[in-house]
């Protein structure tokens, strides 16, 4: 009896600590493929949307998930997701999004048309019209697609209508693109 | 007294104690519901919007597979605010993939494929549409990429010798130009190097063909300077050059070689000839032919100046010319960056290269699997081990005998030169893939499916029969489907052996007609499988199967790969196996609740299944060799790993269930 008492006690902490069911298991997609998602859905198509230039040193971006190499076989690298990884992923997106943020005021970065008309919706905000569901939907499919499930739009909008309520608008499109662009829908392979 | 002992003591015995505890576990783990579970439950909504919302998910589940399918087959582009995605979802599923595969872009997917397969697949192939250098230097990955835009011959992949695509020229120089050089550009340097090269011999020429007939001794100390100084005039030519270009000039020749027939009309003019006798005319065409090829060659070359040649897509990549080149030396397919990966060194006679030809166009990594060792049970492990991996590597290892450092051809000279500057008379070194006497063939070079079963094996000298018995076995065209299922859902993840033979199967028979359509179909299947559509995929499981297969019928995917390359040989039959014992079925266990082995007793009675699973680990992990399975042969340590990790797993499960 007590040691049927202690192995459930154990399976019933080992059960707390484990990720829940629908946890993401892939590994990063990286730095090059990240930055072609985001050119496709934001840039046009002879300016691309170089997240290198983001990174907070040089050559990071092998540290990232990566498939680049010379001189031997190309295996992909760095890819499980681990403290310092994050670190620099954040690092990245942060000031990925604070230049979103920023075209607000002033596009900082070569935006395709249709996604400038959305951005310039969102930067009305914290106004109706920008936190209307077409334009926070229109917003979080330019940035994310389809990659997560709707349920993921759902929490980000509620999220942002809350939270960011009064909120001037280049913060919330940075924080609104941080969200984004650190979801596991976004960063890891599907 | 302790917190612990007073508490112990108020609530009595260790029994209570526990209960309490559970109890608490109960109350933490409700507690960490999330805040959002305390609101109205989302079942009201769900119930009242059922079929809206079903049709919902549906639609957004669609839009995610367009998306990834966009991805995928136009190389990495994705849904793009100029694509109507309301438009796409109107089409079948058949319909979408069909026309991205039509669009330009899908050959750049085919190629990054293409390099996958190779080993070499990069990051990127294109930033902001213009190709990166990697593109160009695999021939038969670009020249396949090419034929399956067009509807030609996609297993080009597997020709190892072929057409030459050389990327853009170097814009800027790798080292800055320094002295008179000094602020040119890497086009403006190439003119003036091509230019240097041109005067040298003109000079010489031009001695030659003056009124007056030059003094003949004077004239061949003329010449004989000029050819003195190829190596000095090449070196002149190579400094507006960068390494990858170098590489190709020098493979081709397309420098030194011009020199050749000009220092052999030397030989014959001037070795010991009274100066009256030399024909001063024939010296001087000999050079006019060697400016001709120069010509010829350069011209071709800046063809491929950055600002001639810019191709926007794989299909507009172009071959260089190689009649322009002297003797239009074929092409073979290792470039530049597989040049330097795959070295050959004087002690590993080319068992490098066999390697990666054995893993990349067979998937038989020997090297992390190491295949079943030739000897019958019983022999030293140690010779064995050596026996199980040399059987397979140094038979393919000669298709490349004369093939030296950087895949240089050193088939027409005596002395092979290898990545480590050492040198061997080549005739000895070819002695390595001499076949016996009486063998029935010279070379005892192939590709070997089994050393102690010889009768399946493939035989062949060069490497235009290498790429013959590729193009030929069955095992590249399953090797090559089984990439393409890795590069479109993820390389590590598990396909069902059954389920790859169904795809392999069907590609084989439509390449038999069009291997382009081949590659279209299967990539359509893929597509369309139950692995594509996972949004997070657990790795050790198998999403398709064969039509036709029960999964329940079959040992676990996780473990049936294991088991059939490393047990089922012997524990083959319930009935006549080895321990009465079947690893390569699945079936009910007499419990009628869980499945397990075949696997009798001596009455002839299934065992139970928590019996054998005890059984199976036991003899995983003895290091007893007596009893360690399995006998006498080599079993990957991460797959024993892996068989015993589910093994104890399965065991665990069945204790728990028993205990309900």
């Amino acid at each position: 009896m007590k040691r049927w008492l202690v192995t459930a006690l154990l399976a019933g902490f080992a059960a707390l600590t484990a990720p829940p069911a629908d946890a993401q298991t892939a590994q990063f997609k990286g730095l090059a493929a990240a930055s072609r998602d985001l050119s496709s859905r934001l840039a046009p198509r002879d300016k691309p949307i170089e997240l290198y230039d983001f990174l907070p040193a040089e050559d990071l971006d092998a540290l990232l998930g990566s498939w680049a190499g010379f001189g031997s076989e190309h295996n992909f690298r760095n890819g499980v997701p681990n403290a310092l990884n994050m670190v620099i992923w954040h690092a990245t997106l942060e000031r990925f999004s604070a230049a979103m943020g920023e075209s607000c005021a002033r596009p900082r970065l070569a935006f395709h048309p249709r996604f400038l008309a959305t951005l310039k919706q969102v930067c009305a905000w914290p106004g109706a019209a920008a936190q209307s569901e077409t334009t926070l939907q229109e917003f979080w499919l330019a940035v994310m697609g389809y990659s997560a499930p709707e349920s993921e739009y759902r929490a980000w909008r509620d999220f942002f209508r809350t939270a960011y309520a009064a909120k001037p608008p280049a913060e919330t499109v940075a924080a609104m693109t941080l969200a984004i662009t650190m979801n596991p829908h976004f960063l890891l392979q599907q | 007294m302790t917190d612990g002992r007073r508490l112990f003591r108020r609530v009595g015995s260790s029994a209570r104690f526990a209960a309490l505890a559970l109890a608490a576990l109960a109350a933490a783990i409700i507690a960490v519901v999330p805040a959002e579970a305390q609101q109205r439950p989302s079942w009201i909504d769900e119930v009242r919007l059922f079929p809206a919302k079903i049709a919902r998910e549906q639609a957004w589940n669609k839009r995610w597979w367009i998306e990834k399918t966009a991805r995928l087959l136009r190389g990495g582009e994705g849904i793009s605010p100029d694509d109507d995605i309301d438009a796409l979802m109107k089409l079948s599923e058949d319909e979408i993939l069909r026309r991205f595969m039509r669009d330009a872009r899908f050959g750049d997917t085919v190629l990054d494929f293409n390099l996958f397969m190779l080993g070499f697949k990069p990051d990127r192939l294109n930033t902001g549409g213009t190709y990166d250098r990697i593109a160009f230097d695999f021939s038969n990955a670009v020249a396949a990429a090419q034929a399956a835009l067009d509807g030609g011959d996609y297993l080009k992949l597997f020709d190892l010798e072929g057409p030459l695509y050389l990327a853009p020229l170097s814009q800027e120089p790798e080292d800055a130009p320094t002295g008179q050089d000094a602020g040119l550009t890497s086009p403006q340097l190439r003119l003036k190097a091509f230019g240097e090269l041109r005067a040298a011999f003109a000079a010489v020429i031009k001695i030659g063909k003056a009124p007056a007939r030059p003094n003949g001794d004077w004239f061949c100390l003329q010449v004989g300077n000029l050819v003195a100084r190829r190596e000095a005039l090449v070196k002149r030519v190579l400094r507006a050059f960068n390494d990858a270009e170098v590489f190709v000039l020098t493979r081709t020749q397309a420098i030194e070689a011009p020199f050749e027939p000009v220092a052999k009309v030397l030989a014959e003019e001037c070795d010991g000839q009274p100066e009256q006798w030399v024909e001063v005319h024939l010296l001087v065409a000999a050079m006019e032919q060697a400016v001709a090829q120069f010509d010829k060659a350069f011209a071709e070359m800046l063809k491929f100046e950055p600002a001639r040649y810019r191709p926007r897509s794989v299909a507009e990549f172009r071959a260089f010319d190689r009649a322009a080149l002297p003797g239009a030396p074929a092409w073979l397919a290792f470039g530049h960056e597989q040049s330097i990966a795959l070295g050959n060194s004087s002690t590993n006679f080319n068992r490098k290269r066999a390697a990666y030809v054995l893993k990349r166009f067979f998937c038989d990594d020997v090297v992390a699997s190491p295949p079943e060792p030739p000897t019958p049970h019983g022999e030293a492990k140690a010779e064995t081990s050596c026996t199980a991996c040399h059987a397979k590597l140094d038979p393919m290892a000669g298709f490349f005998r004369g093939h030296g450092a950087y895949f240089y051809d050193y088939g027409r000279v005596p002395a092979i030169v290898f990545d480590d500057l050492s040198t061997i008379e080549r005739g000895k070194y070819e002695q390595a893939w001499r076949a016996p006497p009486n063998a029935g063939r010279e070379w005892n070079i192939g590709y070997i499916r089994s050393a102690s079963t010889p009768g399946g094996n493939l035989y062949g000298s060069t490497l235009a029969d290498l790429s013959r018995i590729i193009r030929e076995a069955p095992e590249a065209k399953r090797c090559l489907v089984k990439r393409l299922f890795e590069y479109m859902v993820t390389p590590d993840q598990m396909i069902d052996g059954g389920y790859l033979d169904h795809l392999a199967g069907a590609f084989e028979r439509e390449a038999a007609v069009s291997s382009s359509e081949a590659l279209k179909n299967t990539i359509l299947r893929i597509a369309q499988s139950q692995a594509f559509r996972q949004r997070n995929l657990v790795a050790r499981q198998c999403y398709d199967h064969a039509p036709g297969t029960n999964p329940a019928d079959v040992p676990p995917c996780r473990v049936s790969f294991v088991l059939k390359k490393n047990c089922a040989g012997c524990h083959d039959s319930a009935e006549n196996g080895d321990g009465n014992l079947d690893l390569g079925a699945w079936v009910m266990a007499p419990d009628g609740r869980n499945r397990t082995f075949p696997h009798w007793n001596k009455f002839y009675d299934q065992v139970a299944p928590e019996e054998t699973l005890a059984k199976l680990v036991e003899r995983l992990a003895t290091l007893d060799p007596k009893l360690r399975m399995p006998k006498n042969r080599i079993m990957r340590a991460d797959e024993r790993a892996e068989l015993l990790e589910w093994a104890q797993q399965e065991l665990a499960r069945l204790k728990q269930r028993s205990e309900r």
